[in-house]
């Protein structure tokens, strides 16, 4: 059952089902209207914290997502979850892939470059200057590129990029 | 996302390499129209130290037993030979191989897109599963298949065959293989206007001076959607048929009083 009709009361869920009705009425290119209907259902569901089904549902809207663009929205939606999750090595894996996809996702930079931050910071704290470096380097070029983006946000990753004197 | 308050939240092993003689890989990336590397690593040549970004503890596991000696994969090319390949993981193969060209073709999915597909899982379901005892130990994980499609990626017949049978059964039922995506130029897209990054796309791209084509461009909202039903047909159609027992029952109850008066 699609998300839309678990939620709400009777009366909701009776609407609902006639919407999807008048729906299947008039013609639409049912491949991709599915394939966003799982994506919405996805996002219902991760805003929920219900990140296994957002995971499910996700990967139902990968299989039947055709535009690659369209595709990008859900792999940085899958690395939002890891990153909530603590899974910060897939969740770059998904971040990157949906900015090959897609550059114009400035959160995505910005939740990058805040991994790297992070392990930069455990690399001092485990006394490796060097990877921390590089660690710190990386976040300065991802908070660079999300900067360029939308200028007016991440004002802390700004001062922070003058203060360790990476901003060029 | 503060980065200061992830800092705080966040407690993860580093997924570094530490200078225990473990080689190091370079990754970078080139995005194609902004030419600009998003991965890179430092190697020292003394210390061998290096940042792996964007690569899980599996893929860099298997980056350096690819790498690592020639004596492995002379070891591994033995023990290939040694066993001739069951038609049946051939076939499963190139079943496999025929999905990821049409996927390639069709829609200009990559493999790492691909790949990133069949490892979608929640870690914490599958460990809630595990304790409950619902799961199945020996069952493959989706890591395993991950690595399976990636070493048939490579060529190679993979050793676990449960997995690879796994694995081709869930890409020969892929939906809608065969249809094509067209390309459309300018349109709407549904999940850029579902979803907040953070940005317009089209704000973004002014201000870089970087052309429209790469990506789709947003439209301002025509009168009517093709995709979306308007609510007032939608909604409007159930309150006309809900409001029929209604106008009947004040009918009825007008007209009984209409009588009593006469």
């Amino acid at each position: 059952m699609s998300r839309s009709r678990i939620n709400g009361n009777f009366i909701d869920k009776t609407f609902s089902i006639v919407a999807n009705i008048l729906l299947r009425i008039i013609p639409t290119t049912s491949g991709e209207k599915e394939a966003f209907t799982y994506y919405r259902d996805g996002m219902s569901a991760q805003s929920e914290g219900n990140y296994a089904e957002a995971l499910q549902n996700y990967y139902e809207a990968m299989r039947l997502e055709i535009d690659p663009y369209d595709r990008s929205y859900i792999l940085y939606n899958i690395g939002l979850i890891h990153t909530s999750n603590g899974e910060h090595t897939k969740a770059l894996e998904y971040y990157f892939r949906a900015l090959e996809r897609n550059p114009f996702l400035p959160q995505a930079f910005n939740n990058m470059a805040v991994i790297c931050h992070y392990r930069g910071e455990q690399a001092i704290r485990q006394g490796d200057s060097e990877i921390a470096e590089a660690w710190f380097d990386q976040a300065a070029e991802y908070w660079k590129q999300a900067i360029a983006l939308t200028p007016g946000n991440y004002i802390e990753a700004h001062n922070w990029l003058k203060i360790t004197r990476r901003f060029e | 996302m503060d980065l200061l308050k992830l800092s705080s939240q966040l407690s993860l092993p580093l997924n570094t390499l530490s200078s225990s003689n473990q080689p190091i890989f370079k990754l970078s990336i080139l995005i194609p129209h902004q030419n600009k590397r998003y991965l890179s690593c430092k190697t020292a040549t003394r210390r061998i130290i290096g940042v792996i970004v964007g690569a899980s503890n599996e893929d860099t596991q298997t980056e350096l037993s690819v790498a690592e000696s020639n004596t492995t994969i002379d070891e591994d090319e033995d023990e290939d030979e040694d066993e001739d390949p069951d038609p049946q993981d051939l076939e499963y193969v190139s079943e496999i191989k025929r999905v990821l060209e049409l996927l390639k073709k069709n829609r200009d999915m990559l493999f790492s897109e691909v790949k990133l597909t069949v490892m979608i899982e929640d870690p914490r379901e599958v460990e809630r599963r595990r304790l409950l005892g619902i799961d199945d130990a020996d069952a493959p994980t989706r890591e395993d298949l991950a690595a399976v499609l990636e070493e048939v990626n490579e060529g190679k017949i993979p050793r676990d065959r449960v997995a690879l049978q796994m694995l081709a059964q869930e890409m020969t039922q892929w939906p809608n293989l065969e249809v094509e995506a067209t390309k459309k130029g300018p349109r709407k897209s549904l999940y850029a206007k579902a979803t907040d990054t953070g940005v317009d796309p089209e704000v973004a791209a002014k201000r870089l001076n970087i052309d429209w084509d790469s990506a789709a461009e947003i439209e301002e909202v025509d009168g009517s959607d093709e995709t979306e039903v308007p609510s007032a047909v939608g909604y409007g159609a159930l309150y006309l048929v809900t409001a029929f027992p209604v106008i009947i029952g004040i009918s009825v109850v007008l007209i009984l009083f209409y009588n009593s008066l006469q």
